[in-house]
Formats: structure tokens, C-alpha cells, sequence
């Protein structure tokens, strides 16, 4: 049990070799210094992980976590997080995801799973309240479906054993799991846990899918407080631009026209940071001539997702970088089968962003003539089979099945295999925003934009600070990083986070903004003293919500400086985990054609000054020269007492 | 004569597309577009202020709002955006 709410107070061990279960010890110092969600999944993985540990074996642990605004009815906070050893990168990943399997995880009494061990047969679990049950996946006709067909016969299947329809959570992968493609995702209804290839660790466990549900409520440290508050937040998010207007009508597909406006739009796998035929694949395209209805997750006020017609089918529209990659990413200007591409990678059970990047650079390599594969830019004949292919590794798409920077590794062309630590990158193109180049680069999962710290995103699409200097760039990417990482961690979407920045800011010629905005990049020593004293940050601020939330739903004392420190201490943790396993500044890379080329030939200062950039970041995080963290530094965030 | 290309929520709210007309600098372009939009959606709530607030890109460089225009240009007005 825990002293505060919000929290289930439980963390079940499964292990799906011999089926013990057990309760996992999490205590209540562990909920202040963790919180939840990713950066309790990277405390569990630290403390039983050696760096020994391959993603495909039965030492890989996955870890599936919850925050403790999950539950509360918090904005947009049912999203939950899956842990492990990526088989793309062989280091830690952690996948968040919407959906509503947190939400079930908690109503069975679990604010998190951890799941060791393979089980020995083709196997999906149930688990209702304490009960968890290991049924045999082949026998119940699971195993081989598609995603959507997985998770009805699972459902099917519990209203036949309880004789009535039951609500639950379902967490499934699609064939491109099972088949150990090495992109593979974890679906819980239509959204998916995307990065890493996460649900291949699900696959190679023999694992199809968990069904969760229960009847635990989530206790809420002061109800009619929390209500209150709710109330007020989610007002202010319906009133600011980006999270009252831009999402809600255009979802993140709205970004491209923004993207091609600040020159970020990844184009020919990366050549180009502008595509001429963007009009054609853009979120106004996708409103206009395809949007049926926008939906949300659980509790969420923001209802970013589409819903587009594909063959007849009402399904999730594209988000903004499955059509930036699989439509100027490969020169394809037809939005339709964008729409049925992402429509078919779902069902397949593959994240869209390195499906689509491997893609691009398969055609690449085939132009370059280092693979004779049939695949050309713009020729879109036969992709719909070929992500088939991929998924049940067929022909090439069981050479396509291993991901950019195998395949490089393989045919060559390393320098246009537009990958960090093995994950491919997402659709903003660094070189006209070299802030974001260093964080695809640091970032602790490889090449996320999110994990990053989404500098873009002050760089060129909502503030526009000088988006080529390398100045304040560590500091701003610090900054970010340790946010996102806090407000992920309560089991809250990041994008609750872009109400921080007051809509004067997002005004290019508003006279504050401007001057706000030149400073930003010159203020690089303020920021830093930020970082290292985020302690100072201890008053409420009226553009920062989240600590309120913890205080009235939790009963846990917050501000933006604690929520600045959590997150320092979860993103040094993953670095330091990561570490482990022989990260150092050696892999912190990109591919030479973000590094060396310029975007634009004319203008030398449109590449990404990385090793610049990233002495700076490591200084001001304070790890060593080259990128680990320091035992005292380790120490000074409580994560270390003694040796390990 | 030049040609405006309106994107984002301002194009979804104000209505406004693509206009074609005689502008010398980008302070009547916006004066334009705010008016296409009363004309098209008299109770869309647009305001000057938020046509002012996007950015502005002629011929594919980014402009500052007093920058002068010429004849054949391609003008982008986008509003702030983010996601992930």
C-alpha cells in the first residue's frame, strides 16, 4: 500500500516461464523519486539488469507502467508505458501509449506488470484483479491474427468464460511481432505503443497479448479539489491555440504545412527538408478531403486523432509522421494510401516511422545501386503487399524486416541510413533545426524526437528561436528533456505540456515573442543555472498545471522545479542504464548526411554542428567527456547509494 | 499580382485557401486575408490579430511582417504548430 492516492499501491512480478507470480516492493520513497510510468520502468530494469542482457532472451524483463494521474480523470492521462531492451537497438527503450490499458491495468489493482521469463507455448494473459491466467493462444485461435482481429477474439473469449461482455484492457501484437520483425508494436486499441520494436520482445516471449480488468478504483487524494482543478486545466487547454485549436482540428497532422514553411519536412529519406508536393499529403488535405471524426483517448479534452474511410472501414487516420514519411519521405503524393498504408501497418502490428524509413532507405539504396530491390521513390505499386512481406518475412521484406541500420550495415550507404543507435529517425529534418539534431543524437532510445526533447518545436513550429545556432541548444534540450520525461512519468501526454508556453509566444510577430525569443539563444548560462537548480522553480506558476494535479489527485507536493529534478533523474537513469550497455558519446551519432551535407548547398550553417553541440549538452547534464554519467552525479540524484 | 496560400487552423476557421491579388508588402496581404474572411465566414471570430500572428514565407524564405512584395510572388501564411 502507499501513503499516497493515485496509486494502486501494487506492482505484480509474472514470470511467463514457470507462471509465479509475486508481488514486486516499490515504496513510497521510490513513488517521490520515480513517479511512475517510464522512470519507475527504468528503476525496475536498472535494478535487474547487469548490461549483460539481450532484447530476444529470457533475462529481458518488459516492464509495463502506469502513472498515478491514470485513473483520476487528469487530463489526458490514461496513457500507459512499456519498457524493455529494444531488439533495434539493444539498449533501454521505453514506448508510451494512449489507449485505455493503463486505465484496465489499475481497475485489476497494478500500477505496474512486470513480466520476466518466456513462456513456453504461443500464450496471451489475463489477468482480473489478483487472477492471472496464461491461455494457450494457438488453441484459442489468437495467435496469427491481425491486431484489431487479436483483440476481438480476446474479448470474445472473456464473455464467454464470464458469460457477459466484460471492459477490459488489451494489449496485442500483430503478425510483425510474432515474425520478430524488428520494428514491431504493442497495440492497445487503436494506438500503439510504436517505438522500439518492443512488441517483437512480446513475440519472441512467446507473449500475444495481456487482457486487464478488475474492479479497483483509483483513489483520488482529494476528489472535489481534483474536480476543481480538472475543470480549470482543461479550460485552459481549450483556450490555448495548440491544445484548444490546432490538435483538436488538425491533429498532429497539422504540423506539415509548418514543417514545409520552417524547411523541417523530411523529403527524399532526407535529402530535403522541403517536398513541393506537400499540399497533397498534409493535415489540411487530410481534414478536408478525409477526416470523418476526431477522436481522443481516456480523459483526454484534446481529441488529436482522424478517423479516415478505408475500404469502407472507419479507421485511425495517419498522424504527422506517417505522413511525412510515407509521403514526401518517399515521394508519394497520394494521402489514400497513406491512409490504407497506416491502416495496414496497424493491423500488421508495425511502427509506421521505421516501417516507412527503412523504406525510404531501401529505394535509396536501390538509386545508388547498392541494392538491386525493385523499390523506387515515388513508384507506390506493390507497397501495400510489400508491408505484408515485411510483417511475415517474405522476400525482401525479410531483409526490410531488420531495419535501417542492419540493412546498411549490410548493403551500405550508412551515411544516408537516417537512424541513431539503430531507431530511425521521425519526420523533422535537423539540419534548419540543429537543436533537434542534438537530441535524435543524445536521445536515450535512439532516434526519437520525442526523447530528444522536441527542441523543434521552439526552433522552427511554435517559438522561433534561431533554429542554426548551436548556442543554449544543450541547455534548452536539458530543459525540455527533464520536463517531458516528469510529465510522462504521472502517465500524462506530453502535449498537455505545450500549454506551458503562454500563446503570446507562438506569435512570430508579436514584440514580445520576438524579444523573448532572440534572448532564448543568448541566455544559455541562465538556463543552465536552471537546470542545476531547478530547486529554485518552487512557486506555482499559472502556465504550469501538473503540480496542482499531483497535489489535489495524489496528495504529493510538487512544483516545476521537483518536476524538473524527476525528470534529470530519469533521463540520467535510462543514460546510465544505457551506459551498461556501451553507450558513450561514440554512439550519440547521426548519419553523415545530416552532419556534413547542408540542406541547403548555398548555406554552410544548414547542417547540425553536432560534436559542438554535444560537449555542451554533456557538460551541462554533468556527465563525463564521454557521455556517462558521473557515480557522484548519480549519487547527488539518489539513484546510487553504494557500488553496484 | 501575388498569390496567398492560408494553412493550418487559420485556413479551417477563416475559410481562406488561396486568393490571387495585388499586394505591394505583407501588411496588406494580411489586411487581405482578414477580409476574404469576413467575407466568407462573417462569424468565424477571426481577428487581425491572429492572421498577424502567423508566420510568413515568400518564395520559400522566411519574411518579417514589413517585408515588400513583388509581383509573382508565392506567400505562405502558417500559424504556430505543435504535436509530436
Amino acid at each position: 500500500m502507499s501513503k499516497y492516492s493515485g496509486y494502486m499501491g501494487k506492482v505484480a512480478k509474472f514470470d511467463l516461464s514457470t507462471g509465479k507470480l509475486e508481488d514486486y516492493p516499490w515504496s513510497d520513497q521510490e513513488r517521490e523519486l520515480y513517479i511512475g510510468g517510464k522512470i519507475m520502468a527504468a528503476k525496475i530494469l536498472y535494478d535487474n539488469l547487469t548490461g549483460k542482457e539481450e532484447a530476444y532472451s529470457e533475462e529481458n524483463m518488459i516492464v509495463i507502467s502506469t502513472g498515478p494521474l491514470t485513473g483520476t480523470g487528469a487530463p489526458s492521462s490514461n496513457r500507459f508505458n512499456v519498457s524493455a531492451i529494444s531488439p533495434q537497438t539493444g539498449i533501454i527503450a521505453s514506448s508510451n501509449c494512449g489507449g485505455n490499458f493503463g486505465y484496465y491495468l489499475k481497475k485489476a489493482g497494478y500500477d505496474a506488470l512486470i513480466l520476466t521469463g518466456k513462456c513456453d507455448e504461443h500464450s496471451w494473459l489475463e489477468i482480473y484483479n489478483d487472477s492471472f491466467v496464461l491461455h494457450n493462444a494457438d488453441r484459442e485461435d489468437v495467435w496469427g491474427k491481425r491486431v484489431s482481429e487479436a483483440q476481438q477474439q480476446i474479448r470474445d473469449l472473456i464473455e464467454r468464460d464470464n458469460g457477459c461482455r466484460m471492459k477490459c484492457g488489451i494489449v496485442t501484437i500483430g503478425p510483425a511481432g510474432e515474425n520478430l520483425v524488428r520494428y514491431a508494436g504493442i497495440f492497445s486499441d487503436e494506438r500503439t505503443a510504436g517505438r522500439a520494436g518492443l512488441g517483437s520482445v512480446f513475440g519472441w516471449k512467446n507473449l500475444k497479448a495481456i487482457a486487464a480488468y478488475g474492479n479497483h478504483h483509483t483513489p483520488i487524494h482529494n476528489e472535489k479539489k481534483t474536480i476543481a482543478w480538472n475543470k480549470k486545466w482543461v479550460k485552459y487547454l481549450r483556450a490555448h491555440p495548440l491544445t484548444g485549436s490546432q490538435l483538436p482540428k488538425l491533429g498532429t497532422a497539422g504540423l506539415v504545412s509548418g514543417m514545409q514553411a520552417t524547411k523541417v519536412l523530411a523529403t527524399k529519406n532526407f535529402a530535403q527538408g522541403t517536398n513541393p508536393d506537400f499540399e497533397k499529403v498534409s493535415g489540411e488535405a487530410l481534414a478536408e478531403q478525409y477526416n470523418i471524426v476526431n477522436k481522443g483517448c481516456l480523459s483526454c479534452p484534446m481529441n488529436c486523432a482522424r478517423t479516415v474511410d478505408v475500404d469502407g472501414k472507419e479507421v485511425k487516420g495517419p498522424e504527422l509522421e506517417t505522413l511525412g514519411l510515407l509521403g514526401g519521405g518517399i515521394l508519394n503524393t497520394d494521402l489514400s494510401l497513406i491512409n490504407k498504408w497506416n491502416y495496414e501497418l496497424d493491423e500488421l502490428g508495425m511502427d509506421t516511422i521505421s516501417s516507412a524509413s527503412t523504406l525510404a532507405y531501401a529505394m535509396e539504396a536501390n538509386e545508388k545501386g547498392l541494392w538491386n530491390n525493385g523499390l523506387e521513390f515515388g513508384k507506390t505499386e506493390g507497397i501495400t503487399e510489400l508491408w505484408s512481406d515485411i510483417a511475415y518475412r517474405r522476400g525482401i521484406g525479410d531483409e526490410l524486416a531488420e531495419g535501417t541500420k542492419r540493412l546498411s550495415e549490410k548493403f551500405g550507404g550508412k551515411e544516408f541510413a537516417i537512424q541513431s543507435k539503430g531507431l530511425e529517425l521521425s519526420a523533422y529534418e535537423p539540419r534548419h533545426a540543429v537543436g533537434q539534431g542534438l537530441g535524435y543524437a543524445v536521445s536515450n532510445r535512439g532516434g526519437c524526437h520525442l526523447n530528444a526533447g522536441y527542441l523543434v518545436f521552439l526552433e522552427a513550429l511554435g517559438i522561433r528561436i534561431d533554429s542554426q545556432t548551436p548556442k543554449a541548444k544543450a541547455e534548452l534540450t536539458m530543459f525540455m528533456q527533464d520536463f517531458f520525461e516528469s510529465v510522462s512519468a504521472t502517465g500524462q501526454c506530453l502535449f498537455t505540456g505545450y500549454a506551458f508556453f503562454p500563446p503570446a509566444l507562438l506569435d512570430p510577430n508579436n514584440g514580445l515573442a520576438k524579444t523573448v525569443n532572440s534572448m532564448m539563444t543568448k541566455i544559455a548560462p541562465a538556463i543552465a543555472f536552471i537546470n542545476k537548480h531547478p530547486e529554485l522553480l518552487f512557486f506555482p506558476l499559472p502556465i504550469f498545471h501538473h503540480d496542482r494535479e499531483m497535489k489535489y489527485a495524489v496528495g504529493m507536493k510538487m512544483n516545476l522545479g521537483k518536476y524538473l529534478r524527476v525528470g534529470e533523474r530519469g533521463y540520467t537513469l535510462e543514460r546510465y542504464i544505457d551506459s551498461l550497455f556501451g553507450v558513450n558519446g561514440e554512439s550519440d551519432t547521426l548519419p553523415a548526411r545530416l552532419t556534413d551535407e547542408p540542406e541547403d548547398p548555398a548555406d554552410e550553417s544548414t547542417k547540425v554542428p553536432l560534436e559542438k553541440m554535444k560537449k555542451a549538452y554533456y557538460a551541462v547534464r554533468g556527465w563525463n567527456k564521454e557521455g556517462v554519467p558521473t557515480e557522484s552525479g548519480l549519487k547527488k540524484l539518489g539513484i546510487k547509494k553504494g557500488s553496484k | 499580382m501575388v498569390t496567398i496560400r492560408v494553412y493550418g487552423v487559420l485556413r479551417l476557421d477563416s475559410g481562406v485557401k488561396m486568393l490571387e491579388a495585388e499586394a505591394e508588402n505583407v501588411q496588406e496581404v494580411f489586411k487581405l486575408v482578414f477580409e476574404e474572411s469576413r467575407r466568407i465566414k462573417p462569424n468565424s471570430g477571426i481577428t487581425m490579430k491572429d492572421v498577424k500572428g502567423c508566420m510568413v514565407v515568400v518564395n520559400g524564405k522566411m519574411v518579417k511582417p514589413n517585408a515588400k512584395l513583388n509581383h509573382g510572388d508565392e506567400i505562405m501564411l502558417v500559424p504556430a504548430s505543435g504535436g509530436g
